[in-house]
């Protein structure tokens, strides 16, 4: 198994700057955790719970739960600045069709993930 | 850049952001890429959503592409070879058809905003996102969030005279490339900055070497439809090299349809582009590819030429141990002793 190498991640001049940098650096951690142990064939410890040797569908399952989870708590912070400062949610939740229904939002989606992956027993405390 | 034979990547989970490793697709420049070009296409009578990054991005939205759509994009890839794929269903497809090595492009885990504050024509200086390196060329996506606020918009080389606007379909991204100046700038165009806080320009990343374009591009419309045409884009560019990048635009404001491939290859991405974009489409040996289009309003512009980077000098030990290899064996004379032993002398 080759040596997993921590993405380079940069901030400065992204969209949602502000927050992101609030927000993103805790699930950033969990997916270098989680790709470490993955892509070098060690068994995944996460807030003391062991997962093993992960599969690659665990694995699957583990990585987009992350940004599920990443995407609410985005929303979540987002909702607690001041109206001034919000931003808005056409801006990262909206999904809409070309008619210009909203169709999803990501957050509807992440809720509804988060919870059928929680019934096949795939948790992730953040 | 280096071509790839155009092969389909995705993840078989729909819905959330998923790591797909290339390594096997790059060959022995595995692990020494900075980016991929990809390919996206539907081809079904449904609308989808869907978007890559590189691993390790937060970037987190994804867009809309109506039904029989096809685009191109360019992200970063990690140092494993590593990018993240996220698709609403199946039916949004992903292909791989290039990447470039880090000694020719670097891509941002987070793609930088570069949204226009001013309508018109305006330079956009990323000088000052490319640390030692010098850019020839930015590769960029830019997307509408809103439905009825239409942006209409286009993207040229500084110091470029080229008009080619259209309108960016709402929820839709497109992506362009386009060389910059020698002080790394380009040019973007926005219609209007009315509601500004709807659409999104990114900076996914840059070229610095391999690509070489002009500051106005080059009309290389077919003049038949609905067959594969070649497209003999020779005069104007240089033996050596094997890739085009180029201008998807309609004369009138509809989406056309476009197919685009190397002369000889004989897969099908003859499908809907969302009003403009720009593309990239390998070139056989003679610097001819194939298009082909459902209208003559589809026209085709030459923006730039790429080419893949010069294999590097054999190592000194390897030159060293070649040399050795050829030398032929040295002839060891036997010494008096040994004579006179075989042959029983005193």
């Amino acid at each position: 198994m080759k040596e997993w190498k921590t993405p380079v991640r940069n901030w400065k001049g992204i969209q949602f700057e502000v927050l992101r940098r609030q927000v993103d650096p805790k699930f950033n951690q969990a997916h270098d955790v989680l790709s470490k142990a993955y892509y070098e064939g060690k068994p995944l410890v996460w807030k003391g719970k062991d997962w093993g040797i992960l599969d690659k569908e665990t694995f699957d399952k583990l990585h987009g739960l992350i940004f599920h989870q990443r995407t609410i708590a985005f929303h979540v912070a987002n909702m607690k600045l001041p109206q001034s400062e919000r931003i808005l949610e056409a801006e990262y939740n909206d999904v809409l069709d070309v008619k210009g229904s909203v169709i999803l939002r990501h957050t509807s989606e992440a809720t509804k993930a988060i919870k059928n992956l929680k019934l096949q027993g795939i948790e992730l405390e953040m | 850049m280096i071509p790839v034979a155009r092969a389909e990547i995705a993840p078989a989970t729909t819905g959330s952001w998923q790591d797909v490793d290339l390594t096997a697709y790059l060959g022995d420049d595995a692990g020494d890429v900075a980016g991929v070009l990809l390919e996206t296409s539907q081809n079904v009578t449904y609308d989808r959503n869907g978007n890559a990054r590189k691993n390790g991005s937060s970037d987190s939205f994804t867009y809309y592409f109506s039904s029989k759509e096809h685009s191109y994009m360019a992200v970063g890839i990690d140092g494993d070879d590593i990018i993240e794929l996220n698709r609403a269903h199946t039916d949004f497809r992903f292909w791989l058809v290039g990447y470039f090595k880090n000694s020719e492009a670097a891509f941002f885990t987070n793609w930088l905003i570069k949204t226009p504050s001013q309508i018109g024509w305006l330079d956009i200086d990323i000088s000052g996102d490319t640390e030692a390196n010098t850019a020839t060329c930015a590769w960029t996506s830019a997307r509408s969030t809103q439905y009825l606020k239409h942006f209409t918009i286009a993207q040229r080389c500084n110091g470029s005279t080229d008009d080619r606007t259209r309108i960016l379909v709402n929820s839709h991204m497109a992506s362009y490339a386009t060389p910059v100046d020698g002080s790394e700038i380009f040019e973007f165009y926005i219609s209007d900055v009315t509601d500004i806080q709807y659409f999104v320009l990114y900076l996914a990343g840059y070229s610095m070497s391999n690509i070489n374009g002009w500051a106005n591009a080059k009309d290389y419309s077919t003049g038949s439809t609905l067959s594969w045409n070649d497209t003999d884009m020779s005069g104007d560019i240089p033996e050596g090299n094997d890739g085009a990048l180029v201008h998807l635009w309609p004369t009138v404001d509809a989406a056309k349809s476009y197919g685009l491939r190397k002369n000889g290859d004989e897969y099908d991405n003859y499908r809907y582009v969302m009003k403009h974009t720009h593309a990239w489409v390998a070139l056989d040996s003679g610097r001819v590819c194939e298009q082909k289009v459902n209208s003559l309003d589809a026209d085709l512009f030459l923006l730039a030429y790429t080419s893949q980077p010069a294999a590097p000098p054999p190592a000194v030990k390897a030159i060293v141990q070649a040399a050795l290899i050829s030398i032929p064996p040295l002839i060891v004379l036997p010494t008096l002793a040994q004579i006179l032993k075989l042959t029983g002398g005193c």
